[in-house]
């Protein structure tokens, strides 16, 4: 049985469906153009024909070999090699190949059956090449359809509605499914086929108890009905048979009637009468979405007229119509899956194993299998990008109102809350309208000209910066109250006011946030100052120094002796975290952009204060042009989280590191090596060393 | 303006809200416990909620820390975002319970006319 064998005799099953569809399916139950359905799927999908006896006495002429190969076609070699590749329906692919010889052989004259094996062995390939390039977009276009969606519904949250709850506590299945909702879906829904989950949307779960108990039912029927899988077959199948444009009207007929067939069965579920209240639900349902969205199109409306139509017209299925039915059903059945039993020669089964061998079904399933290989990794590092969107938030931060704080690593963070405008203070200002604030009050107030921010004594920060730190000053200010005027902040820079450019990227509408940052190479002395030209509440300000850096190009992986981990796929360990080998360990180590190895808890016990640790790491220059490291002495955990509490730290660009810390206390520490540069960093090797 | 966050973004919101700041791996595992969400879909969330300016990140152990607070945000209405989410169609492989195309307030209306008048020619 070959491909083309398939859709062929397919596509006149899917011809007979559209007409019955066309003639009587008004008075004709819908489930049996599901079956009818059905059976074009399966012989779509299914190589195998049985062999029947009738044909044999209508082709008498070859009586004879016909015989013969009733008996040889029971065995069946397509099935040997299903069996032998795989069991999955790609397995029919092989067989595409031997179509284009088997179309123009005459069937009986395929005495000659090893010639045509190597002398179409190009045109083989060549057609193999031009099914795939049909195949494998559609099949992208179709797992990529399928993980970004689900990557959404896998959101959803529970849902605790009341009646909802009681509805499928009556409404229970073999198979256990779960109810949620969803605000990023704009119409109710079902997915999965093993553990079926309901997705209701907002609008659909607000709505009315007898509404909401159509719509659970009519989802309901989908998990019963295994329409989902259904729609995932139907799918896979116009990837096969994409050439096949009978496939394609099947592919959306057949997804009309798999909404149709399970409208039928809801008001059968709730008797004929309510047919206008079910009917008027979607419609409800139609047009709360429709007044979500900004653009709407009628394209659907052939469908959901159709469809409307197709619930009014419901009515109590006919005697006649039902015996119809199965008779066409039988004949459907009968016509797809028997072969005419007659000189179809087995050498062309054979060539078709063959061929499967030459051109390597393997080879196919290697095309899939790596598909969904990358499908699921794509799962799994979905928020590589995390840092790099984060960096790309800094860059947002102002296109919204809020409260901003930057964690500066060494300094605990503030928790600020909003209160009412009569609470906020003000700040006396000198003769030059300037006002001297320490930053542990920058925090809900007036300010009306210039405020100098200081540290808790009036003195500039010192700020310890490291190669490649980034001082930032960013100020949030109440939108409740419309201010007129400009705000301008910056630096003060060893006496001398740098005014840093926030630009309209940072400050679109001239309100709300703040925001401007600027790397320094050395310590520097810094005061931020704020100023306003009308008065302004002032919600928060802050002046940090980052340290590292928020960008991540590259994944979360890190090779060690030339094998290559993510990270993320160990779910015990923290994501960056190098896992399986410690820093003083390390040789031929290449860990990606904000990953952290740490030292062993082992090494450093024990350790006295005035103890001096002294860590060098050896980085290979071939691997990066752009460096940047931090290594943390860390003691414990620290109280309030349980990562380990960071005592002392350096960075910098170097390549390569030799740092000395000072043990400040009794106790075991850690020292933990961060890549912060926004690429992979080499480490040839590492040690650390106690000096007593 | 505030941030508009989707309902699965306000549960991650929630756990920083109620806890503090948090490692990614504790809310994963509160969530997992809370709504049976699992690691992926976890990391999926927070991204956005990076993206939208809602959380910040710091090394090490990717500690979320909120940046907004619960007063200031707002759920998402559904908007645009609903219709830009939109773009790779559900019920392609997900059997939704309404076709992916949207109607206009005519073609509703017809709809309705259409089911009362068969709603009425049925009784006769």
């Amino acid at each position: 049985m070959t491909l083309l064998h398939m859709t062929v005799s397919g596509g006149l099953i899917i011809l007979l469906t559209v007409i019955i569809r066309r003639i009587g399916a008004k008075r004709m139950p819908k489930s049996v153009i599901m079956t009818m359905w059905l059976i074009a799927v399966l012989r779509l999908l299914v190589p195998v024909s049985v062999p029947i006896p009738i044909p044999e006495a209508v082709l008498k002429h070859c009586g004879e070999i016909s015989a013969d190969n009733a008996s040889s076609s029971a065995v069946k070699p397509d099935n040997v090699y299903t069996g032998i590749i795989s069991n999955d329906e790609y397995t029919i692919l092989p067989s595409v190949l031997p179509d284009s010889s088997q179309v123009t052989d005459n069937p009986g004259t395929t005495a000659n059956t090893v010639q045509p094996t190597n002398r179409s062995a190009l045109p083989k390939s060549l057609a193999l090449a031009a099914w795939l390039a049909g195949v494998l977009p559609l099949a992208v276009v179709f797992t990529s359809n399928y993980i970004l969606n689900m990557r959404r519904l896998k959101c959803a949250i529970p849902c605790r509605h009341p009646f909802v709850e009681e509805w499928q506590s009556r409404h229970k299945l073999k198979r256990n499914y779960t109810i949620g909702v969803s605000d990023m879906i704009s119409s109710p829904l079902t997915y999965g086929t093993v553990k079926p989950v309901i997705l209701l949307s907002k609008s659909a779960q607000a709505q009315n108890e007898s509404s909401l108990s159509y719509i659970l039912a009519h989802e309901y029927i989908h998990i019963k009905h295994f329409d989902v899988l259904f729609k995932i077959v139907l799918a896979a199948i116009l990837c096969i048979h994409w050439f096949n444009p009978l496939v394609w009207v099947m592919y959306i007929l057949a997804n009309r009637d798999i909404e149709l067939s399970c409208d039928e069965a809801v008001v059968k579920m709730f008797g004929e009468s309510s047919k206008a209240s079910y009917a008027y639900t979607l419609i409800n349902l139609e047009a709360a979405r429709s007044r979500q969205c900004y653009f709407a199109s009628g394209f659907c409306k052939n469908a959901i007229e159709e469809r409307i139509g197709a619930i009014m017209k419901t009515k109590k299925n006919n005697v006649f119509a039902i015996i119809l039915a199965a008779l066409l059903i039988f004949v459907g059945t009968v016509a797809a899956f028997a072969v005419p039993v007659e000189g179809r020669a087995t050498a062309d089964e054979v060539q078709d194993v063959q061929c499967a061998d030459v051109l390597g079904g393997d080879d196919i399933n290697d095309i899939f299998g790596r598909n969904m290989n990358g499908e699921e990794k794509k799962g799994n590092s979905g928020y590589v990008s995390l840092q790099k969107q984060s960096f790309e938030l800094l860059k947002q931060f102002s296109n919204y109102d809020c409260n901003l704080i930057i964690q500066n690593n060494l300094k605990d963070l503030q928790s600020i809350s909003l209160e009412s405008l009569d609470d906020y203070k003000s700040f006396e200002t000198d003769e030059l309208g300037v006002a001297y604030i320490p930053l542990s009050q920058a925090e809900h107030f007036v300010l009306d000209g210039t405020a100098i921010i200081t540290d808790d004594v009036g003195e500039p920060f010192r700020i310890k910066f490291g190669a490649y730190d980034t001082a930032t000053i960013s100020v949030a200010r109440n939108t409740a109250v419309d201010m007129p005027g400009k705000v301008e902040i910056g630096y003060i820079i060893n006496g001398e006011k740098v005014k840093i450019n926030c630009n309209s990227a940072y400050d679109r509408d001239n309100k709300g946030c703040y925001y401007c940052s600027q790397e320094f190479d050395e310590d520097t002395e810094i005061y931020g100052y704020i100023y306003c030209s009308e008065p302004m509440y002032i919600n928060v300000s802050e002046i940090t120094a980052n340290s590292g850096s928020y960008i991540n190009f590259t994944p979360y992986t890190y090779t060690i002796n030339g094998e290559t981990y993510n990270c993320l796929e160990d779910s015990n360990v923290s994501y960056a975290l190098v896992s399986g080998i410690f820093l003083e360990e390390a040789r031929d180590v290449i860990i990606g952009n904000g990953l952290t190895i740490q030292s062993s808890e082992e090494i450093l016990k024990h350790l006295k204060a005035g103890d001096k640790v002294r860590v060098t790491v050896d980085i290979d220059v071939n691997e990066s042009d752009d460096i940047r490291w931090a290594i943390k002495l860390c003691s414990g955990l620290h109280p309030n989280t349980d990562m380990p509490h960071v005592v002392d730290y350096t960075h910098n660009r170097k390549c390569g590191a030799d740092v000395t810390f000072e043990i400040p206390a009794n106790g075991d520490y850690i020292i933990s090596f961060i890549n912060d540069s926004m690429d992979f960093i080499h480490i040839n090797s590492a040690e650390i060393e106690i000096i007593k | 303006m505030s941030i508009k966050l989707f309902d699965s973004e306000l549960k991650v919101m929630d756990v920083l809200w109620k806890h503090g700041d948090k490692t990614a791996k504790e809310i994963s595992d509160i969530l997992n416990a809370e709504i049976h969400w699992n690691m992926n879909t976890t990391y999926t969330v927070i991204k956005k909620c990076i993206a939208k300016g809602a959380i910040l990140r710091s090394e090490p152990n990717f500690m979320c820390h909120s940046l907004i607070s619960k007063e200031e945000v707002r759920a998402a209405e559904a908007d645009e975002l609903i219709s830009k989410l939109f773009d790779g169609s559900p019920d392609l492989l997900f059997a939704s319970l309404l076709g992916s195309n949207k109607l206009t307030d005519e073609q509703i209306e017809h709809l309705k006319k259409l089911v009362s008048e068969l709603d009425r020619s049925g009784l006769k």
